[in-house]
């Protein structure tokens, strides 16, 4: 069962600019914030605009004792008008929302992010380093610019950083780096771009490895009503909102979309 | 202040009710308000076997509004009974289960099924769902289909029986008349419309099954308009469905006729909407020194 959700007013700390296209939005942490998981997400109600008006999803990228941190990519009007918040700003927010990532104890464990995908990865690496886990993080963008909270995941383990035109660190995709470096991990975890999900899932069922995997879908609710947010899976078809946004990946059909 | 209004052989408490398929069972919501306090729940469409759904994407947001292609997905009537009911029993109010099927006899064995079941309410009937192959919309617009339908369902059903129409047609009060003539006791004004939209990037259809129903604001005018034209030739209670996200716009289709309102899409952006429209149509009421509900209810006047 998911723990209990609330609907609440937060208050911005502050915005922080991470490079052209991504942004730190840190947040007053409630004082009767639920507990929350690394895995689970929000959803911010931004105002209507002529193009949408439904809640936009976003995954918890770190907590605190004081505040909740996003790490936002600008996509729409949506993510452009929360780069507009700023300190002392209220944000109409409703979390902690979906089932998060397992935390085990004195485990090895490798976790793969890709572009914006390294967003719950933050959180999820400071609970497994909490908990004793060996981790090995790799991290993958497009290029140097788009690198970026190396420093941050550093804290927790040994960070491989890849960029396809090899402008930092090593030249690639981060999956083929991590099917070079692959060990007898215990857990793996993942979130990025499909087809990086896609990969992973299919290197860690060809090792067989048990493996976590945090799916992006469109959402009508974020809270289990809609059945908008459909998961192909060998169970049916299943909520990502809810039953997921962490999917166990031997549960996942390939992703098609 | 009485805001009771009376749907057949049910009474309730008030007129809110959550539309069927955007507000799950009830229990999604627990955490923002008590579902007790609606009128009545409005389950997601029930079918006698179980169903998938559609594949994913299987929603657009669109101007003041969403397309959905969710294709009925449930675990089937069995199921409902078995493990959903005990679990939402609990809430003090009316549970109506929402009926869909691909074929006449499908809907006759649901129906049947529920007609036993003392905890279900009433059933509404789906006759308008946009987003399956077979069944769904074809009863909904096809008038000879639907009279044989009603015909037989009402022979199996005895409880408080309405039929969720489909505004996509060219007379909806022809339905509207058809449903009374053959004994439901209320209608639903109305299901989604027939919709569609394209990414210009990739240039595929944003749905995968192309075509879904639209809903949310950008539909009420039109619904309010279908509201008020079947309440100018029935004499059954009319239950609006279309694009509420307000107390006022609550108020409205019930000045137009409507004795119930269902409180849809608005549910996703606000998950305790239902709460602040039925505390904004009291307030209404108070200012306004109505005492009893059912005065406004068709009370509009032309200009
Ligand atoms: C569980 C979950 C967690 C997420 N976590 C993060 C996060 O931590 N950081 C982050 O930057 N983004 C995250 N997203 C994606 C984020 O929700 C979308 O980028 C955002 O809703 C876009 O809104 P917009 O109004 O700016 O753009 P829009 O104009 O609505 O959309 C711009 C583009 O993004 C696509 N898009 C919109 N919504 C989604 C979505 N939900 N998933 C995938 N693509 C989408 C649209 O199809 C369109 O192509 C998450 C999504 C989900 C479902
Ligand atoms: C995601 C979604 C799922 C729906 N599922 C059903 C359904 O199973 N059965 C049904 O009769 N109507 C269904 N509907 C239609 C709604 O119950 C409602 O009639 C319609 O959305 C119009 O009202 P609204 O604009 O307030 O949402 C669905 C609507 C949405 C948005
Ligand atoms: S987004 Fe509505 S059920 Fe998942």
């Amino acid at each position: 069962m998911n723990n209990k959700k609330i609907h609440t007013q937060l208050i911005i700390l502050d915005n922080e600019e991470i490079n052209s296209s991504h942004f730190r939005l840190h947040i007053e942490l409630p004082a009767d914030c639920p507990h929350i998981q690394p895995g689970q997400f929000a959803e911010f109600y931004v105002p209507p605009t002529l193009q949408s008006f439904l809640r936009i999803p976003l995954s918890i990228h770190f907590v605190s004792d004081k505040e909740i941190q996003f790490l936002i990519q600008i996509k729409g009007e949506g993510t452009q008008y929360l780069k507009t918040l700023q300190k002392g700003d209220k944000i109409d927010t409703i979390l902690p929302l979906g089932k998060g990532f397992t935390i085990p104890t004195n485990k090895k464990v490798a976790l793969i992010g890709g572009g914006c995908g390294i967003a719950p990865l933050l959180f999820l690496s400071d609970q497994l380093a909490a908990n004793n886990n060996l981790q090995h993080i790799f991290l993958g963008f497009r290029n140097y610019e788009q690198v970026m909270l190396i420093d941050d995941f550093k804290k927790y383990g040994e960070v491989i950083v890849s960029t396809d035109d090899g402008s930092f660190g090593d030249k690639g995709v981060i999956t083929d780096i991590f099917e070079k470096k692959l060990e007898k991990f215990d857990y793996v975890y993942s979130c990025g771009p499909t087809i990086m999900i896609n990969k992973v899932i299919e290197i860690c069922k060809h090792n067989n490895l048990y493996c976590e995997v945090s799916l992006e879908t469109l959402m009508g609710c974020g809270i289990g009503a809609c059945l908008c947010c459909a998961i192909s899976t060998k169970n049916g078809n299943l909520r990502a909102c809810i039953d997921g946004p962490v999917f166990d990946s031997n549960l996942i059909n390939n992703l098609n979309y | 202040m009485n805001i009771t209004v009376e749907i057949g052989k049910l009474k309730l408490k008030n007129p809110i009710l959550t539309a069927s398929g955007t507000f799950g069972y009830g229990q999604e919501f627990e955490d923002f308000f008590d579902p007790s306090i609606l009128g009545a729940i409005i389950t997601k469409g029930t079918t006698l076997e179980p169903r998938e759904g559609n594949n994913y994407p299987r929603m657009a947001e669109t101007s003041a509004g969403m397309l959905n292609a969710v294709g009925l997905q449930n675990k089937g009537v069995h199921y409902f009974i078995n493990e959903i009911l005990p679990a939402i029993a609990k809430y003090q109010t009316n549970i109506i289960v929402n009926v869909a099927g691909n074929a006449v006899e499908d809907y006759v064995e649901t129906v049947s099924l529920l007609n036993n079941i003392d905890r279900v309410d009433a059933v509404e009937l789906n006759v308008s769902c946009p987003n399956v192959k077979h069944g769904g919309m074809q009863f909904g617009t096809n008038y000879d289909l639907l009279k044989e339908l009603l015909q037989k369902v009402r022979k199996t059903y005895n409880k408080t029986l309405i039929v969720k129409l489909s505004p996509n047609v060219t007379k909806i009060e022809d339905f509207a008349l058809l449903c009374q003539d053959e004994h439901a006791d209320a209608i639903t004004v109305a299901n989604t419309y027939l919709g569609m939209a394209i990414d210009i990037n990739t240039m595929k259809t944003k749905l995968a099954t192309i075509t879904g129903g639209l809903s949310g604001p950008a539909i009420k005018p039109i619904t309010l308009r279908m509201v008020y034209q079947c309440a100018q030739v029935v004499n059954i209670p009319i239950i609006a469905s279309g694009g509420i996200i307000s107390w006022q716009d609550a108020i409205e289709y019930l000045l137009a006729g409507a004795s119930a309102v269902q409180i849809g899409t608005a549910n996703f952006i606000n998950p305790s909407i239902s709460q602040d429209i039925l505390h904004g149509i009291e307030q209404y009421l108070l200012q306004k020194n109505i005492k009893n509900i059912k005065e406004i209810i068709g009370a509009m006047k032309s200009n």
